[in-house]
């Protein structure tokens, strides 16, 4: 995937601005605050329909403009092109996607490839496990899309257990004797097992490929010597054998009753799952880590995402690299380059002069961001 | 709609309400029904109500039938009476019937249990279904409502239930109609012209299950 054209209004601090871009690694270069980083967010945005910034949209608009537009022109591996236009006005999305109105941003969210991996990005590691959960689905969706239905089946499953469990608990504790209502309660929770348990499976299936391709991609990043990363699916569920985990699903939620009697909502489950980085002797890193480790984990899995895209769905995501090299030694750097220079396009951004002109040599194109405009260096 | 006669924008917003009905469709229905001739309108309007006061659920199996007579299915004297297709909704039976390959009766449950939506067992047919099926012709049940969660919890629901009844009526020492009942499941599997590697592992892994014989 690359993106081949793009044109920002009254986006951030670009009143207009219309760029081609080339395949290969493009450089964008300029002052602090000059706005590089709002051209990557821009591309984030039409892959997440988020900002990796802000959680308000209404900060993206320019001042005093009514509405904000992104239009991109992106291009697979097969040379398909895509066309989006996303429209960001009082708060609202809308979003075109080859000419039709996109309804459900579901289904919309991941076909525009991208990982973003900026230097203070440690949430992959540190952040909210929901956050981690998110990324391993929205890869298995990628995947096989068909996932989508267990995934909505397990969620509306729990969601009618939840609604049975305050049912057959008016208050915390309290249990009403209602034959109807337990049966209710054992068929849904069998729904909910049963769709839980196979989401399970995937999801340890996608974090041991994942292990697989971060591991090797973390001892060549790793600015310490010898450190040992892994990823590790981590649930209250017992994970082996993968045909027991239904069974121990089972178990562990019957194990719960007394508890989900007073709470009153599924404790246990994939929607409570991990995805946990470890360090060699398997203590957690986000706990025990230092900053350098959890930089050099985040990336390292950033790059594994893509490594994930490029061999299982022989399509490169567009790679953005946020001031990734200010805080690196050239070895790193040197190496981070290489890596990044195999796929089909790659944007870093840099202020550092000297910075630039050491990867000069690797880039197919160097802008000079400044003043709301972006130009050819 | 404020250049439009009242009794026609009435008659829009009336149309608009029905399923699968826009505005811009029911605008079009209304300007063709004030076209027709009187007579075919005057008959519409006829069916309309007619289908209103006539159209029935079946005493036995809630299927829609008239004049509260039992449905074709129920009165059809072909019809194998040992077996019973348990389906949520009137349309479903609908469904299976152009299908043509099935010879058994149905059970209409009304919808399935979602206690999101307020519906419990208890506003359900399957009391009516249990003491169809007690009455010692029923040999098998085939649960047939939807594979969404709440059509699963459903049949898995009725399946429950029947299990209960089956130990009562042991427990009570009753003998006559006690060979357990058989009770089935559509089979999921690969619809026909799909292709395998664009299948779900679900979809593969109750294909491989419910495999049959070549």
């Amino acid at each position: 995937m690359h993106l081949a054209a793009l044109t920002l209004r009254d986006y951030r601090n670009y009143r207009i601005l219309e760029l081609e871009f080339p395949r290969g690694v493009i450089v964008l270069t300029g002052e602090n605050g000059a706005g590089k980083s709002n051209l990557l967010e821009a591309i984030h945005y039409l892959s997440y329909l988020k900002s990796f910034r802000t959680s308000r949209d209404k900060e993206i608009v320019r001042f005093g403009a009514p509405y904000a537009v992104i239009d991109a022109r992106f291009s697979d591996e097969q040379s398909h092109d895509f066309e989006v236009r996303l429209v960001l006005k009082d708060g609202k999305r809308f979003v075109r996607f080859n000419g039709d109105d996109v309804q459900k941003f579901q289904d919309y969210i991941g076909k525009l490839h991208s990982q973003f991996f900026f230097p203070g990005d440690l949430g992959i590691v540190t952040g909210d496990p929901a956050l981690r959960r998110e990324v391993l689905d929205l890869e298995l969706l990628r995947l096989k899309p068909q996932l989508t239905k267990v995934m909505n089946h397990f969620r509306r499953a729990r969601e009618q257990r939840n609604k049975l469990l305050k049912m057959i608990h008016p208050q915390p504790g309290v249990t009403r004797d209602n034959r109807e209502l337990q049966q209710s309660f054992t068929a849904f929770s069998e729904q909910m097992v049963q769709s839980g348990a196979q989401l399970v499976r995937e999801r340890l299936g996608i974090t041991r490929v994942l292990d697989g391709l971060f591991r090797p991609l973390h001892r060549q990043l790793a600015s310490e010597a010898g450190e040992q990363v892994t990823l590790d699916y981590f649930s209250q569920v017992t994970l082996d054998p993968p045909e027991g985990i239904a069974a121990s699903y089972g178990e562990v939620l019957a194990a719960a009753a007394a508890s989900e009697s007073s709470l009153r909502y599924t404790s246990v489950g994939p929607h409570r799952d991990d995805m946990l980085f470890r360090l060699g002797d398997g203590r957690d890193l986000k706990r025990f880590g230092s900053q350098g480790q959890m930089r050099s984990a985040a990336l390292a899995f950033r790059l594994a995402l893509c490594e994930l895209s490029r061999q299982r769905m022989k399509d490169d995501p567009i790679l953005m690299l946020d001031d990734a090299l200010s805080e690196m030694d050239d070895g790193r750097k040197g190496r981070l380059m290489e890596l990044a220079g195999r796929y089909s396009q790659v944007f870093i951004t840099s202020a550092s002069a000297r910075e630039v002109g050491q990867i000069k040599r690797a880039a197919g194109q160097v802008y000079r961001v400044a003043n709301g405009r972006v130009e050819p260096y | 709609m404020a250049s439009l006669p009242e009794a026609l924008s009435e008659l829009i917003h009336r149309l608009s309400r029905l399923p699968g009905i826009g505005p811009r469709a029911a605008e079009r229905m209304a300007l063709a029904i004030i076209d027709k001739n009187p007579a075919e309108i005057a008959a519409l309007a006829d069916a309309l109500n007619d289908a209103v006061a006539r159209v029935t659920h079946c005493p036995h199996c809630g299927c829609l039938s008239q004049d509260n007579r039992p449905c074709r299915v129920c009165d059809d004297n072909a019809r194998d009476r040992s077996i019973i297709c348990v389906v949520e909704s009137p349309l479903d039976s609908i469904a299976l019937e152009k299908g043509g390959g099935y010879h058994g009766l149905y059970h209409v449950l009304g919808g399935a249990i979602s206690p999101l939506s307020g519906v419990l067992p208890e506003d359900l047919r399957i009391s009516e279904l249990l003491a169809r099926v007690g009455d010692g012709v029923v040999s098998e049940l085939i649960l047939a409502t939807n594979a969404s969660p709440e059509g699963e919890a459903t049949a898995l629901y009725i399946r429950q239930e029947l299990d209960e009844l089956h130990e009562r009526r042991a427990a009570a020492g009753s003998s006559e109609s006690l060979a357990r009942i058989r009770v089935t499941r559509l089979a999921r599997g690969l619809p026909s012209g799909s292709q395998l590697d664009y299948t779900d592992s679900a979809t593969l892994q109750s294909a491989l299950d419910n495999r049959t014989e070549l």
